[in-house]
């Protein structure tokens, strides 16, 4: 009896990964096909088409910079601003917990439109400023929310030690709040990273002439050529990618995992 | 780390102020004011009134509850099956349920799309075992598999980790006390993984409500949503009816949103592997 | 601690610091083009760029209506768009193009005349518009699974024999151009009973509609076995020939109306001239032919047209025949309130 539920488990989860991934393999086949449809034999011209799209390309790159560059500076932004709230007071931090928290609750063509009317009222047409400034909003709440706990339960009197012991408030913040708080800045910064990767309804409004990310470009000339031989390279260089890179997460979490306890231990010696 | 360093968070209140407040005003301004800018309501009654965006409506309504139930569905029996699971590197294992969720979304659809379509991979393995042909692409149907692919990850992680972290002396004591595994599930681990399960259905809800990308490219334009309306308005410079009618798709998603308050406080933080 | 912060804030400067560099580091001399999808050799890009030092940046649009809104709103501005005759006429009508100093467009001799005439229809004294191609609307079927003989009447699209298998364009003049030609109405009627009879015929026709799309989404529905029968442009046909041997064009009925695409410099152009050097570009025979070799749509360049094959010529879904050329209705800009009712009754179509 045991073994036949558990063989209906794993037939069930089994069932839910391959439909999962049926997409996803059927895009990585394709994409060594020479055909849009059908196994023809193995080729590369679809990612030779990849790369001869400076298009395509393009808004690669800019999805990339944007992603970087938004995730870092809403980390940035985000862990400064959960120092002080860490210090303010209950009721007023709520509050702001709960504006700040719009985006992430809000319907994102709302947010995406407000934005949008906003930026036409204020500066005429959107640009590549309207556009980054868009995703740092999108992506804060996301930081905060995984920075603020680690900093909650950062000991106060490790730091003050710290001071008391001769550092500089700079020296203790890198040496000694830093790492504590290090594995819900990366979790923040991934997060941050991987929405504004995928996001395409706040870009869809809020982009300017003649820029694209990957997500308004597909959408755009799926609405004009359709599907492109493209793609399916491009979708298998994405999901290789992003494999490769938690791999790599993975083995960085738990080298830094390693370290914050190392640090904690010289703290309280 | 003293009272004064409340003034660190300085530079995000302003951000909080100018790209979320004050945009949200300017929504506020356009949905109540017509293009001559005089005050009016008839933005958010004409969108309520139109007939169109109620069919819209009710259509958004369906769609995105079909999804969320389906959703759950399909993850609360999983989550309970990862549960049980014993193996090494088990959160990587989770993680590969995400992870399809990580190729672009946009890929995503371009890809059930062709799974989907008259001649695609599904007619293709139908026609081969014999049996007839299903036309699902760009229909209702094939927006809500859309749906429910793109939103599932977002489902499981809440459902998972609530189930994940109840705690088994519990189950047990129940047993011991007689409760058989349907009881014991009923009134002690459903209702301890409820955080959890409100928490999916949110995540799926509220972003199944606004969609109009996924119906736009699944539905071949014929499927309208809520989302597609504002769309459309915001493409044809409707901006003061677009405004009304964002104004009550908020209403709508704040309302729910609220309803569900208790479950959504751990999103966010519950969406990667921990 | 204030170290720290002034630290931190450093270097959220210095990374705003390098967005804003990032943007402005691709600066050089741009030409913002707004145009139809995929309607100009991307290579022809790249030569414009070594020749003039000038960057084309595009941005690419499917229906009018969704450029006119855009462009309207000035959210984006472009130094050059490209639109269909009817929207030309609205533009111009509404004041917001800037005539052309055809001085600068040497090359604007190439067009041919015909073109020339057919421009007054929107532009009556020819001086804000150069042609870049024109074309009809005709249907796209595949041999293997229509009857022919079905398609001599445009009225088979609202009968239910390919019920599921038709795919009609995503726009609305050129759904309703269908509608009202089966109705017999005048393609440009103003007429509200007429407008509404039109919108309930597709509205009836909906369940048999595959999909609404436009050109090229539409031709591959049919190359692929998707649908049998896509309303569609005569070039997007021609196209399709190549990827299928089964399909074939049909204009029904000879009924078909003639569309104008051409260019135009908006008011607020920052650069009109880089718009009349690429205009002049456009317009040389060589690039020309280039486009044309790309698009396969009917070239207005006369110059192009002189150096075509015969067989080339006498291809139909290229260049219609002049029994559809003489006859062939043209799209009317209608005013904003006809306008607003086309947009109400096409919401109601597709929900």
């Amino acid at each position: 009896m045991k073994t036949l539920f558990s063989g209906l488990r794993k037939t069930y989860i089994g069932l839910i990964l391959a439909l999962l991934y049926s997409p996803v393999v059927l895009m990585i086949v394709l994409s060594f096909s020479e055909s849009k449809t059908k196994w023809t034999g193995f080729s590369l011209v679809k990612y030779q088409a990849l790369f001869q799209n400076e298009r395509v390309m393009d808004a690669f790159i800019t999805s990339i910079l944007l992603a970087l560059l938004s995730a870092a500076v809403a980390t940035v932004l985000g862990t400064v601003a959960c120092i002080g709230l860490l210090a303010m007071k209950k009721r007023l931090r709520s509050t702001v917990n709960a504006v700040a928290n719009i985006p992430l609750l809000n319907a994102d063509i709302v947010t995406g439109f407000s934005l949008m009317l906003f930026f036409a009222a204020i500066v005429g047409r959107m640009s590549h400023a309207t556009l980054f400034i868009s995703h740092v909003t999108l992506v804060l709440p996301y930081v905060v929310l995984n920075v603020y706990p680690k900093l909650c339960q950062f000991d106060r009197s490790i730091y003050d030690a710290a001071l008391d012991l001769g550092a500089s408030p700079v020296q203790a913040f890198f040496k000694v709040l830093l790492p504590d708080v290090f594995p819900g800045l990366l979790t923040g910064f991934l997060l941050a990273l991987t929405i504004s990767m995928d996001d395409f309804t706040i870009t869809y409004f809020t982009k300017g002439r003649g820029l694209d990310t990957l997500s308004t470009y597909i959408y755009n000339t799926y609405h004009i050529k359709g599907i492109l031989p493209e793609y399916y390279a491009l979708a298998t260089i994405l999901f290789v990618g992003v494999l490769l890179m938690i791999l790599l997460i993975q083995a960085i979490n738990v080298r830094s995992a390693a370290r914050g306890v190392s640090a904690k231990a010289q703290g309280t010696k | 780390m003293t009272k004064k360093s409340v003034w660190l968070s300085g530079p995000y209140l302003a951000w909080i102020v100018g790209f979320i407040v004050l945009p949200l005003l300017t929504i506020l301004y356009y949905g109540l004011t017509d293009t001559e800018g005089g005050l009016t309501l008839g933005n958010v009654i004409g969108a309520v009134a139109d007939p169109l965006n109620i069919k819209a409506l009710g259509l958004t309504l369906l769609l995105a509850t079909l999804a969320t139930v389906i959703c759950l569905g399909l993850a609360y029996p999983l989550a309970l099956c990862l549960t049980k699971l014993k193996m090494k590197k088990k959160s990587f294992f989770i993680f590969l349920f995400i992870l399809p969720m990580w190729m672009n979304f946009m890929l995503q659809m371009v890809a059930i799309n062709t799974i989907l379509e008259d001649n695609g991979v599904i007619n293709a393995v139908l026609t081969f075992i014999g049996l007839p042909k299903l036309h699902i692409a760009n229909t209702f149907g094939a927006v809500l598999i859309g749906m429910v692919y793109d939103y599932f990850p977002f489902m499981l992680l809440p459902v998972y980790n609530a189930v994940s972290r109840i705690d088994g002396d519990l189950i047990n004591a129940s047993k011991d006390l007689g409760a058989n595994s349907f009881k014991t599930f009923l009134y002690v681990s459903f209702p301890l993984s409820l955080p959890g399960v409100i928490s999916g259905i949110t995540m799926v809800f509220i972003p199944a409500v606004s969609d109009f990308a996924i119906a736009q490219m699944l539905g071949g334009g014929k499927i309208q949503l809520i989302g597609n309306i504002v769309e459309m308005n915001f493409t044809k410079g409707q901006y003061h009816t677009g405004s009304g009618l964002a104004l009550i798709l908020m209403a709508f998603v704040m309302l729910s949103s609220l309803l569900t308050k208790d479950g959504a406080e751990n999103e966010g933080g519950g969406m990667i592997v921990s | 601690m204030k170290k720290i912060a002034s630290l931190l804030l450093a270097l959220a400067l210095i990374l705003t610091a390098s967005v804003v560099l990032l943007s402005s580091c691709s600066s050089g001399e741009k030409l913002y083009l707004f145009n139809y999808g995929d309607y100009i050799d991307p290579e022809v890009y790249d030569m414009f760029e070594e020749e003039y030092g000038i960057k084309v940046v595009y941005d690419e649009y499917a229906a009018p209506e969704s450029m006119y809104a855009k462009f309207v709103s000035g959210t984006a501005e472009y130094d050059l768009i490209c639109a269909s005759d009817y929207m030309l006429e609205k533009l111009i009508f509404e004041d917001r193009l800037q005539k052309i100093n055809f001085g600068n467009v040497e090359n604007f001799k190439n067009i041919s005349e015909a073109q020339k005439n057919a421009s007054k229809s929107f532009d009556p004294n020819g001086e804000y518009t150069v042609p870049h191609f024109w074309g009809t609307l005709g249907i796209l079927y595949n041999t293997e699974t229509v009857d022919a003989e079905d398609l001599k009447d445009w009225s088979i699209l609202f009968d239910d024999k390919y019920a599921g298998r038709i795919v009609m364009p995503d726009s609305e003049r050129d759904a309703f151009f269908v509608a009202l030609t089966v109705l017999g109405y005048d393609v440009n009627t103003k007429d509200e009973a007429q407008l509404r009879e039109a919108a309930a015929l597709l509205k009836a026709q909906k369940d048999n509609v595959q999909a609404y799309l436009l050109d090229e989404t539409a031709r591959t529905k049919v190359e692929t076995g998707n649908a049998d029968i896509a309303v569609i442009y005569n070039g997007e046909a021609y196209l399709a020939f190549e990827n299928n041997e089964n399909l074939d064009f049909i204009i029904p009925e000879d009924k078909t109306y003639m569309w104008l695409d051409s260019f135009a410099i908006p008011k607020n152009a920052v650069h009109s001239d880089y718009a009349e050097l690429f205009l002049n570009f456009l317009c040389r025979e060589d690039i020309a032919a280039m486009n044309f070799e790309y698009i396969y749509y009917s070239t207005p360049n006369q110059a192009v047209i002189d150096g075509l094959d015969a067989e080339v010529l006498a291809e139909e879904a290229i260049f219609p025949k002049p029994e559809v050329q003489n006859t062939a209705a043209v799209l009317k800009y209608l005013g904003a309130e006809t306008e607003a009712l086309y947009s109400t009754l096409w919401k109601d179509i597709k929900s």
